[in-house]
């Protein structure tokens, strides 16, 4: 959908006091990434999608965590969404890629 | 996200929920990562488990790349089908696109709050129209960062983007039609006129006692060695000192004593300062490190290490068959070593000697072990590598040691930049350190201003006064991008009654976008923690002295809203801004100036930034 922002920035509108939530150490961090993963091999799609999705919030990106959505979307029979984050997963890794091969030329 | 019919209002209540369940989760998520550092269940009701970042990736990419149902086509992917995922994380951190768009949003997130009248009542309808231009601006700054990324439409779909500006547009022609102005100064700046009373004399002697050694202590060699002796306890060492020295030829001794002296204040030093690289807390201000004042502020092991090894080295280097050139190399070597530099990195620098103890005499060794341990680990947030941060840390540490850190401060590359829009007046004006003197109320008592580039090492010190997030200790990487960008100078409030900076501000230097011209920004001032006297004198001199310095160098001077007071007490004529444009220039690796919002973020790269509260824009002309 062409006006669907991004949930976190809709939530981010609302108003919802998240600075205290935002006040977590680098530390705090490293703990929801690692839970992140342990949470996707686990097969907990949706908990696994709200862990990236705080991770996000949290300013921590990483490369493979657009095609961990589309996956956990797509095990969760959310085909629009697991549909939307393949695209985002292919367009970001296709970045990479090309970053990739410059970096090899160097 | 609904515009209603008016096409101004966020329709709150339709995000309300979905908020409402991302800030549990975000909760939820925090105690549970609290709980995993705890040793706890990494998932809920399982076993503790550290799976490694590498191999979770690893795994995921195997198998990602061999299934059949891929959500990613990897035939179109020839080279990360075959990267490992260190390579695919270092492609990752030379890039940036999504990485800034990520910060963008938090950006948003965090001012977002604001956005809803405070349910607390505690905003005035004042207030939060302020707060709402915030986020308007937010949100423009967000469409302008994110504006020209790889990644934009991965993130954001490109209408998306179009209809949060029109929604900010619509916003703010909405607080124009209501306030008559997009400009609104918040009640938290406009409190009553400063208090511009000298105040009673500060009672020193409530502060901590020194025990910290200075140059004065060790002037001569038999203080040197008295001072050795008590810190490291070893009759050999003095006895070997005083055997070799008594071999020397005359005109060689100074340059023996000054080694020697160099020892007693490393020792000194290095055996009372925190080791941050393992979680030491530092001190909460520059009198408690001087006193040796905190709890816990000594690690026993790396004490006792360094004082086997410093009784070690100086023993041997007294007795080699030049001990003058040994005791000066080994000087270097373990100054280093306890600033935890790698030695193979020290062993490149050249041996100033005289340049080393003026490092230690002014107190350089707290602040630099601070940054060498802890600079890159912070970084690490803004997925900055290790060896990136810890090469601008070295090279800083190498221009202290060797005795030309005013000129690399200048001349690095990222300063070259910040100052090549200067003419050669601006320049030459911004280089020259200044001096405000501000007569008091009380005879014979003068408050003084100078600039923490006065002296080659006071800019170490300088952000260690209240805060207190720039202090060294605190955020080493804040410090750091004070250390490093010659666009930041501090300006230094004195009280001569007091043993420390009472009060300190940063003045930083700009460019306007659009002509080039430099623009300078005048913070509020912090004061030294402890110190009790009144402030308001002390900012009204930081303020003259950065009136100076602007019409100096012929440049626009802004000051922060948090200076209003004095604005309003001495009826500078200018005007109120909110749309103030600043254009910076690269640093070679990190700038933090909370000004602008985020509280630091690597800064390689030109920007254009807005302030997230109205400045005031000084007429220079007129003054």
């Amino acid at each position: 959908m062409a006006t669907d922002i991004p949930k976190a920035l809709a939530a981010a509108l609302a108003g919802a006091p998240l600075e205290q939530a935002l006040e977590v150490a680098p530390r705090h961090v490293a703990a929801v990434r690692r839970q992140a993963e342990a949470l996707y091999e686990a097969g907990k799609w949706a908990e696994c999608v709200t862990a990236l999705e705080v991770l996000a919030l949290l300013g921590d990106v990483q490369p493979l965590d657009a095609l961990m959505r589309a996956r956990c979307h797509a095990r969760l029979g959310q085909e629009d969404l697991a549909l939307r984050w393949s695209e985002i997963a292919q367009k970001t890794l296709g970045e990479l890629d090309t970053a990739l091969a410059s970096r090899s030329k160097e | 996200m609904k515009v209603n019919a008016r096409g101004g209002g966020i329709d709150a209540q339709a995000l309300k929920a979905g908020a409402k369940a991302l800030q549990e989760a975000a909760y939820a998520q925090r105690d549970h990562a609290v709980a995993l550092e705890k040793g706890e269940a990494l998932l809920p009701g399982g076993p503790a488990d550290a799976t490694p970042h590498l191999s979770f990736s690893e795994r995921l990419l195997a198998a990602e790349r061999r299934a059949p149902d891929s959500p990613v086509d990897w035939s179109a992917l020839p080279n990360l089908r075959k990267a490992t995922p260190a390579e695919i994380d270092a492609a990752w951190s030379a890039g940036k696109s999504l990485y800034d768009a990520s910060f963008a949003l938090t950006r948003v997130a965090q001012l977002g709050a604001y956005l809803e009248p405070d349910p607390r009542g505690l905003g005035s309808p004042r207030h939060e129209l302020d707060m709402r231009n915030q986020i308007i601006a937010a949100i423009d700054e967000l469409t302008d960062r994110l504006q020209g990324l790889g990644a934009l439409g991965a993130v954001f779909d490109v209408e998306s983007l179009g209809a949060m500006r029109a929604l900010a547009d619509a916003q703010r022609k909405e607080i124009v039609d209501v306030h008559g102005s997009d400009l609104i100064l918040s009640p938290k700046f406009k409190g009553p006129p400063p208090r511009l009373e000298a105040g009673r004399a500060p009672d020193v002697r409530r502060l901590p006692e020194t025990k910290a050694l200075f140059a004065a202590d060790v002037a001569t060699f038999e203080q040197a060695l008295a001072a050795l002796d008590a810190r490291l306890g070893d009759d050999a060492v003095a006895a070997s000192l005083v055997g070799a020295r008594a071999k020397l030829p005359e005109p060689e001794r100074p340059a023996f004593d000054r080694a020697v002296a160099g020892f007693a204040l490393l020792a000194d030093a290095a055996l009372n300062a925190p080791d941050y690289a393992n979680h030491a807390k530092g001190a909460g201000d520059r009198q408690e490190y001087r006193g040796h004042r905190v709890s816990g502020f000594r690690c026993k092991i790396r004490q006792h290490a360094s004082k086997a090894t410093l009784r070690s080295v100086i023993t041997r280097a007294a007795r080699a068959k030049d001990p003058v050139a040994q005791l000066e190399k080994k000087l270097l070597l373990e100054f280093g070593r306890e600033l935890g530099v790698p030695e193979g990195e020290v062993k490149r620098w050249a041996v100033v000697p005289e340049a080393i103890v003026a490092a230690l005499a002014d107190e350089t060794f707290v602040p630099l072990r601070a940054v060498n341990e802890g600079a890159a680990g912070w970084m690490r947030r803004h997925r900055v590598p290790e060896a990136e941060t810890n090469r601008v840390v070295w090279d800083l540490t190498q221009a202290v040691v060797e005795g030309r850190f005013p000129e690399w401060r200048v001349g690095n590359a990222g300063s070259e930049a910040q100052l090549a829009h200067l003419d050669a007046r601006a320049r030459q004006a911004w280089l020259t350190p200044t001096s405000v003197n501000k007569p008091t109320d009380q005879p014979g008592l003068t408050f003084t201003t100078t600039e923490a580039t006065e002296k080659p090492h006071e800019i170490f010190w300088a952000t260690k006064v209240g805060g207190p997030s720039h202090g060294f200790d605190v955020m080493p990487h804040c410090a750091l991008a004070c250390f490093i960008n010659a666009r930041n100078q501090v300006l230094l409030a004195k009280d001569p009654r007091w043993p420390n900076f009472a009060g300190r501000a940063y003045l930083r230097l700009f460019a306007d976008p659009q002509t080039k011209a430099p623009l300078l920004f005048l913070e509020g001032m912090k004061s030294d923690f402890p110190y009790p006297g009144q402030g308001g004198l002390l900012e009204r001199a930081i303020v003259e002295h950065a009136l100076e310095k602007a019409k100096a160098m012929g440049a626009k001077l802004a000051l922060s809203p948090y200076l209003s007071g004095h604005i309003q007490d001495m009826g500078l004529p200018g005007e109120w801004r909110a749309d103030t444009r600043y254009e910076l220039a690269p640093s070679l690796l990190v700038e933090a100036a909370s000004v602008f919002g985020d509280h630091d973020w690597k800064a390689t790269e030109r920007e254009v930034r807005s302030m997230r509260n109205p400045q005031f824009l000084v007429d220079t002309n007129a003054l």
